[in-house]
């Protein structure tokens, strides 16, 4: 096999047609696979059954489906944007506190009545307050190992829980009720279509700049040297992730692992190019999430498990396997 | 004509003044060789110089015009800067490295040209690093990272140069193979910023030098001028002693007077 040195524009194409042939594979046994199991073909026959069966795919699994690759997207690239700011790896909105301050945000303004919009954008403020706090508190860490950051995060994440408690216990019963299940999220219902503006849009901005994202992986003083705008790119990073993250979260509460694992994978098998990795890990993310939830609705049927510990499930071991991979290889 | 320079800048990090009212000009095809202690604020000039950290008075030019006044994609087709730290957070490899020093000629939409990749593989192949392209950086030992590193800047084909010990943790031969191409860099007319701890690296190709003491005081010249016994003997405060070796001056640390 030739040694891969360097990203070319056909290797950029052919590994993203070989992913959305993946997310629609993956799509179609989402529509088949619950309660009730389809084949593709009897959807299309005239029968009451298949009429039915047109009914629960378009109207129940279908935007079910949607909801967990655009959430999944979207918390992959929050994933794969704080690792770039944050110049560690391990960066994930869930384990920074990210996803936890959104929460907070999200709960205290259900707890105060507020309406729907004033939810999400209270989530919003959550998710960048608690980056913006762990940014600060950790950025003259230049420790190899950044080891302050990962500390802080784990601890403003922890802080985040511990409001979240705080603000379910003080609220009163008949908003409790609500909240709760606010938290605990579900794809089922999701607004797909509004996060997936946000997804898109996103990616439109981003994308651009995925060259300058590479050369400021490098390091900051590097990235100036190189002529980009380093300050502006380091803002552009921390609203995006905050923003993907709040959107993510607000959608289908709060999922772990699929920002740290997804992008860490597809950096293993497809090298670090940002022009590459922006792409691959929006579908990739939106295929894990995808996939967690056929499984998260088959395997014990009909009993459904949360989407998020099925992705904490499946994914830790996964990321301790790649992990150890990459330790032999060195 | 003048490439860099610099008008009564001065340069504080925290509560020290590093250098005081400095001027200094650069012209093309000149080396620098910048001497200095552990800590005189070598590196700190250099990033200034770059645009990087903010001086506290006085002015820096390129090619006559104020540096904070240029985009920062013109200044880095101009100025390449070399830093100390240059370690990635993420792996890579030695080729990636080496384009990275074509970003500021790329537009948003290019991708990287045969004629790049080719520029970027002839840099790699000067310093020895041809068979390495494929390699993750983080399985190199620091020289070879540190020679890679050097392909990018040199991939970047800036009239200036601003280099931070770029022969740091090479090997005596590589030591030399770099001064050679650097000698080279001058000879087709760029200029050079050497950050340097060996004053004997202005053999042959430096043209001046800058001593900077620590405390706000300099002395930039050159080389015949300011590269004495007597001012190397002050800046390092230990005797430095200067040897004839084939009508050459070299220099060498002498014995300590207590």
């Amino acid at each position: 096999m030739k040694e891969h040195t360097h990203l070319t524009r056909q290797r950029l194409a052919l590994i993203m047609a070989a992913l959305l042939l993946l997310t629609l594979v993956l799509l179609t046994i989402s529509l088949c696979l619950g309660s009730t199991a389809y084949r593709p073909w009897q959807l299309w026959q005239s029968t009451p059954d298949a009429q039915m069966a047109r009914d629960v795919v378009l109207q129940l699994r279908l935007p079910r489906s949607l909801a967990a690759l655009v959430v999944g997207g979207l918390l992959a690239m929050a994933g794969l944007l704080q690792q770039i700011l944050l110049r560690n790896p391990l960066a994930d909105p869930y384990v920074l506190g990210t996803s936890g301050g959104a929460s907070v945000g999200a709960l205290a303004a259900l707890l105060l009545g507020a309406s729907s919009v004033l939810v999400s954008l209270s989530a919003g403020t959550g998710a960048l307050a608690s980056t913006l706090l762990v940014f600060a508190l950790a950025r003259h860490d230049h420790s190899s190992q950044q080891s302050r950051l990962l500390l802080t995060g784990i601890a403003v994440a922890s802080f985040a829980g511990a409001l979240s408690s705080l603000l379910l216990s003080i609220a009163p019963d008949g908003l409790l009720r609500g909240m709760v299940f606010w938290m605990l999220g579900d794809l089922a219902g999701a607004p797909w279509q509004v996060a997936g503006l946000v997804l898109l849009g996103l990616l439109i901005l981003l994308w651009p700049c995925a060259r300058d994202l590479n050369i400021l992986s490098h390091g900051q003083q590097a990235a100036h040297a190189l002529g980009s705008q380093t300050r502006q790119l380091q803002w552009l990073l921390y609203f995006a992730s905050s923003i993907a993250t709040a959107v993510a979260v607000t959608s289908a509460g709060l999922i772990g692992f699929i920002g740290l694992i997804v992008p860490h994978a597809l950096r293993l098998v497809l090298g670090q190019d940002i022009r590459l990795l922006l792409p691959a890990t929006v579908l990739g993310g939106g295929c894990t999430l995808l996939a967690a939830d056929i499984v998260s609705r088959t395997v014990l049927a009909p009993q459904q498990l949360p989407v998020g510990v099925v992705t904490a499930l499946a994914g830790v071991p996964v990321f301790l396997w790649l992990l150890q991979r990459r330790g032999r290889q060195q | 004509m003048s490439l860099l320079a610099t008008n009564q800048l001065s340069i504080r990090q925290g509560q020290r003044t590093l250098c005081h009212a400095l001027d200094i000009n650069i012209k093309p095809g000149e080396c620098w060789l910048v001497l200095g202690e552990n800590g005189c604020g070598k590196s700190t000039l250099l990033a200034a110089l770059a645009g990087w950290h903010a001086p506290q008075a006085g002015k820096i030019n390129l090619h006559d015009k104020p540096l904070p006044s240029w985009t920062s994609q013109e200044r880095a087709k101009r100025m390449a800067w070399l830093t100390q730290q240059d370690d990635s957070a993420f792996p890579l490899t030695v080729l990636e490295k080496a384009l990275t020093g074509r970003h500021p000629h790329l537009g948003r939409w290019d991708w990287e040209s045969t004629d790049d990749i080719a520029l970027a593989q002839h840099q790699l192949a000067r310093l020895d690093l041809v068979n390495l392209a494929g390699r993750d950086l983080a399985t190199l030992s620091g020289g070879e990272r540190r020679r890679a590193s050097l392909a990018a800047v040199l991939a970047q084909q800036a009239e200036l140069l601003l280099l931070d010990e770029p022969l740091s943790q090479l090997d005596l031969r590589h030591q030399q193979q770099a001064l050679a191409i650097l000698r080279d860099e001058t000879n087709a007319g760029r200029s050079l910023v050497l950050v340097s701890h060996d004053p004997n690296h202005a053999h042959g190709f430096a043209s001046h030098v800058l001593l900077l003491f620590g405390d706000g005081r300099w002395l930039a010249g050159p080389v015949q001028e300011t590269l004495t016994e007597a001012n190397l003997s002050a800046l390092y405060r230990h005797p430095v002693r200067s040897h004839l070796v084939d009508g050459q001056p070299w220099f060498l640390p002498g014995p300590h007077v207590a």
